[in-house]
C-alpha cells in the first residue's frame, strides 16, 4: 500500500504527484482480493508459541496415561485455534511447532529427534491440512460476516436517507437532505451541483453559500460523461466527484472531500457512496419529474381556461358588435325609407350594444385587477341606503321592467366597505337577478343586521338554480347549463365573490321559494353602540 | 350662443365625435392632441370651456389642469375612464369643475357643459336657487319643497347651500366638509358627512333609497341636480 504525503500543496515533494483520475470499476475487484488477506502479526505467532508450550506442559505430567496417537491429536487444538484467530500462516506455524514439540517430548526416545520419527510426517501433513481448511473456512465466514455488516451499514444509510427525502417536494430540500446525510455518514464536506436550464453546472443555493472545493471544468466533465472522478492517489483519492445518475441521465454531481484534508475514500466507503449517490439521483429525478408534471398540468389547466375565456369572450364581444354594425348599416342605407319608429328601434339596438360592451369591459377589468392582486380596499363608513341608491341608479336601464323593493332596517349605522368596489359587487348580483328572470318579475333587496355580520340578500323569481351548482356559480367563467342561451361570460359573480372576500365576507347562492334564486352577501359588521 | 370649447384628447375619433356633437349644439370647437398643444391653444384662444382627457400621452391630466389654473379660471371638464376615483378626486380638488366617465352619452356631456357655462357666466348673487320643486332661499336661509317649508338643522342647511351653489356640478367630499365645517378633514369626519347627507335626504327626497335631488357620485362626492332638467 502506497501512502501519500500529507502536503498536497507541494505535490512535487513526493514521487507520487496527485492526479485527476477517472475511477474505473476494476478497482473494486482489486480491493476485494486484498480484503480477504489478513495477518495476525507477530502477536499471533507469539500467542501460538505460547499455546503449543501450554499444550506440551499440560500433557507432560499425564503422558504415561495416553497413547502417543492421542497426544498427537491434542496438538491439533492450537492449530485449530490459531487458524480461527490468526489465519493460514499462523496455523501452519502452529502445525510445525506442534509436530516438533510432540516428537521431542513424547516420542521415544524423548528429548531427541530420530530418523524413525519420519513416520510422524503423516500427522504433520494432517495438521497442515486441518490448519489450512480451518483458516480458509474461518476467513470466508469472517468475510461473509464483514460483507453482511457492510451491507447493513449501506442499507441503514440508504434507509435513513430515503426516509429523509421521501416526502420532500422541492429540489432544494432534497439537495439539502442529501448533503446533510452524506456528510454525516461520511464525515467529510459534501456539495451537490445541479445543472441550470442551459445544462451548465450551477452550484445550488446550499453550495453557493460555502464555495465548494470543486473545479468547474471537472464538474462539467463529470456531468457530461457520467463517470466518477477522483483527485489524489489511485486507490485512495481524497476528493471525489460522483455523478448523480439514473439509467442514462445525469441529474447532477456530488462532490466530497476537500483538498489536503485527508478524507480518503476506501473501497467500503466508495460502495456506500455509490449507493447513496444512486438514491440521491433517483430522488432528484423524482422531484424534477414531479415539477415537470406539475408544470405540464398547470399549462394544460391554464390553456383550458384560456380557450374557455377566448371562446366566451369572442362571442360576448362580437355579439353586440354585430348587432350594432347591422343597425348602423341599416340606418345608413335606409335614411330616406325608414320610419321614425324603426329608426328609433335601430338606435336603441346600438345603445344597448354599447351598454353591454361597457359592462363586459368593466367586468373584465375588474377580474384582471382581482387576479393581479392589485385590488386595494379603500374602506370607508358608508351608508347602506346610499349604496343601494347608487346601484339602482346605475342599473336604471336594466331594471326598468323589474319592480325592485328595498328593505333596510332603521338606524343601521355605517357599513365599512370600499364604496366603489362594493357597489360593483352589488351591481353584478342585482343585474344577474334581472338578467335571469322574466320581464316584470319583482326583485327584492333585503338588508338584515345580524351582528357580527350584515346580510344583503338579493331575491329574484327567475329561472332559479340547481342546489348542486350553488357553489360553482361563483367560479370564474362558469355558466349554468340551463342558462346557456342567455348571454354572459360567467365573470360577474366571480368578481362579486372576489370583492366580498376581500372585505372579509362571503357570498352564497340558494334557491328562492317558490321559484328563483337568492344570492346572499355577508360582510363583517359592528352595530353602533 | 357661440361659446368656444377646447377639446384636449389624443384620440382623433373622440375629438371628431365631440366636434360633431358640440357643433350641432351650436358651440365652436378647437382640438388638441397633446397636453402641450392643448396648453398653448388654451392660452391663445381663451376658450369658454376645456374638455380635458385624463390619459394624455405627454402629461397627466392633472398636470395640464394645474398649468391651466395658473393662468385662467376657465371651467375644465375632465374626460375619465371608469376606474380611478382617486384621480378624479385629485383633479376636482385641483380645480377641475366636473368630469364625465367614458363612455358617456350626449345628454350627460351637454348637461355638464351647460352647468359649467352657467357657473362661468352667472355670479351666485341670486336670492334663491331652484332645483325643480326644491327651492333654497339664500337670503332667508330657508328651504321649500313643492311650496312646503322643509325644516333643516344648521349643518343640513349648510350642506344643501353648498350643493345648491354648485347646482348640477359635483362637489367632492373634501370640498363639502371644508365649506360646511371649515376645520374638518375627510379622513376623520367622512362618516359624519354621510350621516348628515342621509338626514338631508330623508327630509327632501321622496324615497331616500332612490334619491332624485342629491345624487351620490361613488368614491367622489355628491351632486345636487334638478330632476326636471334631466
Amino acid at each position: 500500500m502506497r501512502k501519500f504525503g500529507r502536503r498536497l500543496s507541494v505535490p512535487s515533494a513526493t514521487s507520487q504527484t496527485p492526479k485527476w483520475r477517472v475511477l474505473r470499476p476494476h478497482w473494486t475487484a482489486w480491493a476485494d482480493v486484498r480484503s480477504v488477506q489478513k495477518n495476525g502479526g507477530l502477536g499471533g505467532y507469539a500467542w501460538t508459541t505460547g499455546l503449543v508450550a501450554l499444550t506440551t506442559l499440560l500433557l507432560w505430567l499425564p503422558r504415561q496415561l495416553f497413547e502417543p496417537v492421542n497426544i498427537a491429536l491434542l496438538y491439533l487444538l492450537p492449530v485449530l485455534w490459531s487458524a480461527v484467530r490468526w489465519g493460514l500462516w499462523t496455523s501452519f506455524y502452529a502445525a510445525v511447532l506442534g509436530v516438533m514439540a510432540f516428537d521431542y517430548f513424547f516420542v521415544l526416545p524423548i528429548f531427541s529427534y530420530a530418523v524413525s520419527d519420519l513416520r510422524y510426517l503423516l500427522s504433520f501433513a494432517v495438521f497442515l491440512i486441518v490448519g489450512a481448511l480451518t483458516a480458509g473456512l474461518t476467513s470466508s465466514l469472517q468475510h461473509q460476516a464483514q460483507d453482511a455488516h457492510r451491507r447493513e451499514t449501506v442499507m441503514m444509510s440508504l434507509y435513513d436517507l430515503s426516509r429523509h427525502i421521501a416526502a420532500v417536494k422541492n429540489i432544494d430540500e432534497v439537495v439539502e437532505a442529501v448533503v446533510r446525510h452524506v456528510s454525516e455518514t461520511m464525515g467529510v464536506a459534501v456539495w451537490v451541483a445541479l445543472p441550470d436550464s442551459a445544462g451548465r453546472m450551477a452550484p445550488t443555493d446550499h453550495a453557493a453559500r460555502s464555495a465548494g472545493p470543486w473545479n468547474p471544468d471537472v464538474l462539467q466533465w463529470v456531468f457530461q460523461h457520467g463517470e466518477p472522478v477522483g483527485f489524489g492517489q489511485r486507490h485512495e483519492p481524497e476528493l471525489l466527484y460522483i455523478p448523480l445518475k439514473t439509467e442514462e441521465t445525469v441529474h447532477g454531481v456530488m462532490c466530497l472531500g476537500e483538498y489536503g484534508q485527508g478524507g480518503r475514500f476506501d473501497e467500503e466507503r466508495r460502495h456506500t457512496l455509490a449507493a447513496l449517490a444512486g438514491l440521491a439521483a433517483v430522488s432528484v429525478a423524482r422531484v424534477r419529474y414531479e415539477e415537470a408534471a406539475r408544470q405540464a398540468q398547470l399549462m394544460a389547466e391554464s390553456e383550458r381556461l384560456h380557450t374557455a375565456l377566448l371562446d366566451s369572450l369572442s362571442h360576448e364581444l362580437r355579439t353586440p358588435l354585430t348587432a350594432m354594425m347591422g343597425a348602423v348599416d341599416h340606418l345608413a342605407d335606409g335614411q330616406q325609407t325608414l320610419s321614425a319608429e324603426s329608426r328609433r328601434d335601430l338606435l336603441a339596438t346600438v345603445r344597448d350594444g354599447v351598454m353591454r360592451l361597457n359592462r363586459l369591459i368593466t367586468n373584465l377589468l375588474g377580474m384582471v385587477r382581482l387576479e393581479s392582486g392589485m385590488l386595494r380596499l379603500n374602506r370607508q363608513a358608508c351608508d347602506a341606503s346610499d349604496l343601494v341608491g347608487v346601484v339602482l341608479r346605475q342599473l336604471q336601464e336594466v331594471l326598468k321592467n323589474h319592480p325592485v323593493s328595498v328593505s333596510l332596517p332603521d338606524n343601521l349605522g355605517p357599513v365599512m366597505v370600499d364604496e366603489v368596489l362594493f357597489e360593483q359587487a352589488l351591481v353584478n348580483v342585482v343585474s344577474n337577478a334581472a338578467k335571469y328572470s322574466l320581464e316584470g318579475s319583482p326583485i327584492e333587496v333585503v338588508f338584515t343586521a345580524m351582528a357580527p355580520v350584515l346580510q344583503i340578500a338579493v331575491r329574484d323569481q327567475g329561472v332559479g338554480i340547481n342546489p348542486k351548482e350553488a357553489a360553482k356559480l361563483f367560479e370564474k367563467f362558469y355558466r349554468s347549463p340551463q342558462t346557456q342561451h342567455i348571454p354572459g361570460t360567467g365573470l360577474g359573480l366571480a368578481i362579486c365573490q372576489g370583492i366580498v372576500q376581500a372585505h372579509g365576507g362571503r357570498v352564497y347562492a340558494a334557491p328562492n321559494s317558490p321559484t328563483g334564486t337568492v344570492i346572499t352577501i355577508e360582510i363583517p359588521w359592528t352595530p353602533v353602540a | 350662443m357661440d361659446a368656444t370649447i377646447l377639446i384636449i384628447d389624443d384620440e382623433p375619433q373622440i375629438r371628431e365625435m365631440l366636434r360633431l356633437m358640440l357643433h350641432d349644439f351650436g358651440y365652436l370647437t378647437y382640438g388638441a392632441s397633446t397636453g402641450q398643444e392643448g396648453l398653448s391653444m388654451a392660452m391663445a384662444f381663451h376658450p369658454d370651456i376645456v374638455l380635458l382627457d385624463m390619459g394624455l400621452p405627454d402629461m397627466t391630466g392633472t398636470e395640464v389642469l394645474k398649468h391651466i389654473r395658473r393662468e385662467s379660471a376657465v371651467p375644465v371638464i375632465m374626460l375619465t375612464v371608469h376606474d380611478g376615483e382617486q384621480e378624479k378626486v385629485a383633479a376636482l380638488d385641483h380645480g377641475a369643475d366636473d368630469y364625465v366617465t367614458k363612455p358617456f352619452g350626449t345628454d350627460e356631456l351637454m348637461a355638464r357643459v351647460r352647468v359649467a357655462l352657467r357657473h362661468r357666466r352667472e355670479l351666485p348673487e341670486e336670492a334663491a336657487i331652484h332645483a325643480g320643486p326644491l327651492v333654497v332661499d339664500l337670503d332667508r336661509h330657508s328651504v321649500e319643497r313643492h311650496g312646503e317649508a322643509v325644516h333643516l338643522t344648521p349643518i343640513e342647511y349648510e350642506l344643501l347651500r353648498v350643493l345648491a351653489l354648485n347646482l348640477g356640478r359635483v362637489v367632492t367630499h373634501t370640498q363639502l366638509l371644508h365649506q360646511a365645517w371649515r376645520d374638518a378633514s375627510y379622513e376623520n369626519d367622512g362618516h359624519y358627512l354621510r350621516i348628515y347627507i342621509g338626514h338631508l335626504r330623508k327630509k327632501i327626497e321622496a324615497d331616500p333609497a332612490r334619491p332624485q335631488f342629491i345624487i351620490t357620485e361613488p368614491g367622489v362626492g355628491y351632486r345636487l341636480v334638478d330632476p326636471d332638467a334631466q
